[in-house]
């Protein structure tokens, strides 16, 4: 299994665990990845906002490669599957406008057909390599831990752009922890924004939203949160002292990427997933596993 | 069919607090909830409330929240529900409005951010035509507002969205789409207004979640939003803090391929205001002992062929000048 990894600005930047996990994890489970360390951000919907031709000339160019390199890609985050999924339908969708767009790669001599699938590491796990094959390399079992899997919105939806999932019932995240050994915990935000995109625009809002998601996985008692995305994990994790505080809560929630998740389950150990900087230790909820 | 209905219930000047109460019924194969609601209602309890009139989603009333969202009753069939895994159907009523019985909400709040973006043609009254003779207009010409023309303003959207749950000073999906619906209207003479007004209503308080693109008319207010920050922008309204996020984070990966976040923060904050980045401090601080924070410029990430990436924002650049 090979696939072309493209890694993000965040988990490059402000989320490093979650490249470094992530890396560390697909060797465990064999699955090869191709840095695409030319591939630009996706836009993540602003630029879209400013310009969106502009932004789907730079995601062309980021399929162009992968189709070259003869590999679908793989992600790490939520919001590049969305614009990622959505750029790549309008093209699909509209010959004109890809082979206007392919007129502004020409000259970078590439050209893109439309053949790339972009897929979230979640869906590579559940869909590709498989829960079965997974289970296999489970050498440490979550037994007993109560995870909250975190969807979030982004990943879902449009679901013309993603379908791999339902996104007014999904399973996938819930069928992946029970595969790791863990309970899967049903809690009512699971599938609802986070804020990360208006945190620096409307703070308040923004930490009302993360608050209100940390509340809800308490609520139903569970241990940690999961998310496959790090813009979640920023709201949710990094911001989450001073979200709570701002508005007046005292949840305190520890939240793990998918791949410090499952790489704990496969065997690795907390330095190869750099558990260390995560903001909320996830010591005392691990500590049972 | 068999069908379990778990039905939230409250009469605010009666319980102290909402509770569930659980129908059992037997209905058609093809019954909608909205069937399921009307049987319980004839056969079980009149006194469940709850609003409903056209029964074939034009008229927008009967909007509710089912299994956890939104939808309109009577276009959704309990089969399609169990089609999806659900066994049983709970029902709750419309979130960010207060409950005023069972299903019944009070949607004074939604009418009002309908009201904010003046929903009705303003034209210029130099080019109406005389009485006896249309103002018309090309179907091409309005193809932009083709979607926001379809709304029926039955709250599925403003329902379902994050932002609104928690902020009732933004305007909302719907709001935005009807926005959207006047200032793509070339007959409209209050453009540029219209656009001015709607960065105070909420328009870069819209956070992507897309919740709003299971629209039972199929509105898509997420793009309708997305095109109006798009002519905003267009039009000059740059001087705020959506706008800026918006440019900076643009350049930003011009410059190197990949975003600058570190950069990013400061810059929509403004360098110069020193009491907005004073606040930022501790959160910046944290980050930076984590290891999660690298420096503006310096630890940028950069892909490898940067000016490829320049190349191409010059050559969109000069495409739309053409």
């Amino acid at each position: 299994m090979k696939y072309a990894y493209f890694t993000g600005c965040v988990a490059k930047g402000t989320c490093p665990e979650l490249h470094h996990s992530t890396v560390e994890l697909a060797k465990v489970l064999g699955i090869d990845l191709w840095e695409m360390t030319d591939a630009t951000c996706c836009g993540a919907g602003v630029i879209r906002d400013e310009n969106p031709e502009l932004q789907i000339a730079l995601n062309a160019r980021t399929f162009a490669m992968a189709e070259g390199a003869g590999m679908d890609i793989v992600n790490i985050c939520s919001t590049c599957q969305q614009n990622l999924g959505q750029d790549n339908r309008a093209m699909r969708e509209d010959p004109a406008l890809l082979e206007r767009t392919n007129g502004l790669l020409a000259q970078s001599g590439l050209h893109y057909s439309g053949k790339t699938q972009v897929k979230n590491l979640l869906w590579v796990l559940v869909g590709d390599y498989g829960l079965d094959r997974l289970k296999e390399k489970v050498v440490r079992p979550l037994t007993g831990l109560r995870v909250a899997s975190y969807y979030g919105c982004q990943l879902l939806r449009p679901v013309e752009d993603t379908g791999y999932d339902d996104p007014d019932n999904p399973t996938s995240f819930d069928k992946l922890v029970e595969a790791l050994g863990a309970t899967p915990v049903d809690y009512a935000g699971k599938t609802r924004c986070c804020g990360f995109h208006i945190l620096t625009v409307n703070e308040d809002t923004s930490t009302k939203m993360a608050v209100k998601r940390l509340e809800e996985a308490a609520e139903a008692e569970a241990d940690i949160m999961v998310t496959p995305c790090p813009l979640c994990h920023t709201s949710l994790d990094a911001y989450q002292p001073r979200a709570t505080r701002m508005q007046g809560s005292s949840v305190r929630m520890p939240v793990v990427h998918l791949s410090q998740l499952v790489g704990l389950a496969v065997g690795l150990e907390s330095s190869d997933l750099q558990l260390n900087k995560l903001m909320i230790s996830p010591q005392a909820a691990l500590s049972g596993v | 069919m068999k069908s379990t209905f778990l039905i939230q219930r409250y009469v605010p000047e009666v319980d102290s607090a909402p509770h569930v109460e659980r129908y059992e019924m037997d209905l058609w194969d093809e019954a909608t909830i909205l069937d399921g609601l009307l049987a319980i209602k004839d056969q079980r309890d009149d006194s469940l409330a709850f609003r409903r009139a056209c029964r074939h989603a034009i008229c927008g009333s009967c909007t509710m929240v089912v299994n956890g969202y939104s939808k309109l009753v009577c276009k959704t069939s309990i089969a399609s529900e169990v089609k999806r895994g659900r066994t049983e159907l709970r029902i709750t009523p419309m979130r960010t409005m207060r409950v005023m019985k069972d299903l019944i909400v009070d949607m004074a709040p939604f009418w009002k951010h309908f009201r904010d973006m003046e929903p009705w043609l303003q034209p210029d009254p130099k080019k109406v035509p005389g009485p006896n003779e249309e103002y018309r207009v090309t179907p091409e010409k309005l193809a932009p507002s083709r979607k926001d023309l379809n709304c029926i303003q039955c709250a599925v959207c403003v329902s379902d969205c994050g932002v609104a749950e928690v902020d009732s000073h933004f305007a909302g999906p719907m709001a935005l789409a009807k926005a959207h619906r006047f200032v793509t209207d070339p007959r409209d003479s209050k453009r540029k207004e219209r656009l001015q007004a709607l960065v105070d209503l909420g328009l870069w308080d819209c956070a992507h979640a897309y919740n709003c693109m299971e629209c039972p008319k199929h509105v898509d207010p997420a793009l309708a939003i997305a095109d109006l920050r798009r002519i905003s922008v267009q039009a000059g309204i740059t001087n705020n803090i959506g706008a800026r996020h918006s440019a900076v984070f643009t350049k930003s990966v011009g410059r190197t391929g990949r975003l600058d976040e570190s950069m990013l923060v400061l810059q929509t904050v403004g360098i110069t205001n020193i009491a907005g980045q004073i606040r930022n401090g501790p959160q910046g601080l944290r980050m930076l002992m984590k290891g999660k924070l690298p420096l503006p410029m310096v630890q940028q990430e950069r892909v490898d062929n940067p000016k490829e990436v320049r190349r191409i924002y010059e050559a969109v650049a000069s495409g739309e000048e053409r």
